[in-house]
């Protein structure tokens, strides 16, 4: 409708980046569509709406140029217009999308289906958080634009290493929940995100958000698996982040820990789209099965190690000492889960919790 | 002058107003996330595990 108004000569519409919407914090960031005419000179309002009133020079009257009525000019007294002008900018407000940047810096144009492109730690304890992670790993947080000090502090900051983005960081106690929802959330990417979620729940999943409009980070949907694993499916807006070696200090690997592995698989399967290839674990009956997109592998899938424990997606960083990370995690307000130790086929692994409780995984790369 | 100066008054006001109307909260994607599986004790370590818990992790 607004491109329908705009056909004046001279009229044209644009769309502001993040960083010119004056008037909005990092949290209020929004997709604000503006006019932008050769009136903009004349100031605010006239700039603004240029396009839909004439200033009638002889009286205080205006004329409304209304593009539907062809060159007809309807004479309307300026309360009248100062209420269309409330009334459209009221409609455009409510009618904003949340923006929230992209997880790359690059437009890549690519979508990896079925990879890990993103991770969200949902966190009660956002301070305790950016000092626990900060501290270990050298991550740095910031909030997703300029703040012009409306309000508190962000719910949402974006998370770095070294220049990286790596990922983003959620304070639950704006989410108003009766209990302690902290744990990361690991989001996959899929190439077409309202056909993935249409399959969760018949595969006996469940939908906990529906595909949700981000502005340039895409569409987002929030879904728990069969055994309640909670996940996220991404279909980025411009593009998944270029496929590399993660460096040290940098997300390595993703990892499902379910009761039932077959079950779980189907559903991957049938949601997303995986081919599987097991591989033996030393002196155990169980298989540790690899989800392969594309012949690549991009998840893996165990029976839970902690028995009676709720199914979990882990999420591995790579690090290059396990064990001097689990050497300062009670002092930064975390604890241990599993210590560091060696892995029958190479390396160290360890698991532990941040200050809110969220568990992450530890892990040397490569095997050796 | 005092013409400009009520034009910006306007438009602080509309301003105030949408930000109202859109309560200018963050993308609220994960508001309907009501567990965790660390929560209510679950993967607190130590003897309950018996220490015997081998993990994952990438092998290739």
């Amino acid at each position: 409708m607004l491109a329908e108004l705009c056909r004046q000569p001279g009229c044209s519409l644009r769309r502001t980046s993040p960083s010119s919407v004056n008037g909005f914090n990092s949290a209020q960031r929004h997709n604000v569509t503006i006019f932008s005419s050769p009136e903009r000179a004349k100031g605010p309002i006239n700039w603004a709406f240029s396009f839909l009133k004439k200033r009638n020079q002889r009286s205080n009257e205006v004329a409304f140029a209304s593009p539907f009525a062809g060159n007809q000019v309807a004479p309307l007294s300026k309360v009248k217009i100062q209420l269309l002008l409330l009334a459209a900018f009221i409609a455009g407000c409510a009618s904003v999308t949340a923006n929230l940047p992209p997880i790359t810096d690059e437009h890549t144009g690519a979508r990896y289906h079925g990879r890990i492109v993103w991770h969200d730690l949902l966190t009660s304890t956002p301070a305790e958080s950016r000092k626990f992670y900060g501290e270990l790993f050298g991550w740095q947080f910031e909030k997703p634009g300029i703040d012009l000090g409306f309000g508190d502090e962000s719910s949402y900051m974006l998370i770095r290493h070294n220049g990286n983005l790596i990922g983003g960081m959620v304070d639950v106690n704006a989410l108003n929940r009766d209990v302690n929802i902290s744990q990361w959330v690991t989001v996959m990417s899929v190439s077409d995100i309202n056909a993935a979620v249409g399959r969760v729940a018949a595969d006996g999943g469940e939908v906990l958000t529906q595909p949700t409009e981000l502005g340039s980070r895409g569409t987002l949907a929030v879904v728990a698996d069969p055994g309640r694993a909670l996940f996220a499916m991404l279909q980025t807006k411009d593009g998944d982040p270029a496929e590399q070696q993660p460096a040290h200090n940098e997300w390595l690997w993703n990892e499902l820990w379910t009761d039932d592995v077959d079950r779980a698989t189907t559903f991957y399967i049938d949601v997303v789209g995986f081919e599987t290839e097991d591989h033996p674990i030393e002196n155990s009956d169980h298989k540790y099965r690899v989800l392969k997109a594309d012949d690549k592998p991009r998840v893996g899938v165990l029976v839970n190690p902690f028995e009676g424990e709720l199914p979990v997606w882990v999420n591995y960083i790579r690090v290059e000492d396990p064990a001097a990370i689990t050497a300062r995690v009670n002092e930064l307000g975390g604890r241990i889960i599993v210590e560091a130790q060696p892995r029958s086929i190479g390396g160290t692994v360890a698991f532990i919790a941040g200050p809110s409780g969220a568990g992450v995984a530890l892990q040397t790369w490569p095997l050796k | 002058m005092r013409n400009n100066i009520m034009r910006l008054a306007r438009v602080f006001l509309l301003l105030t107003v949408c930000l109202g109307l859109t309560s200018c909260e963050p993308p609220q994607v994960y508001g309907s996330v009501g567990y965790s599986s660390y929560g209510g004790g679950g993967y607190h370590g130590g003897s309950r595990y018996g220490g015997s818990v081998v993990v994952g992790g990438r092998i290739y």
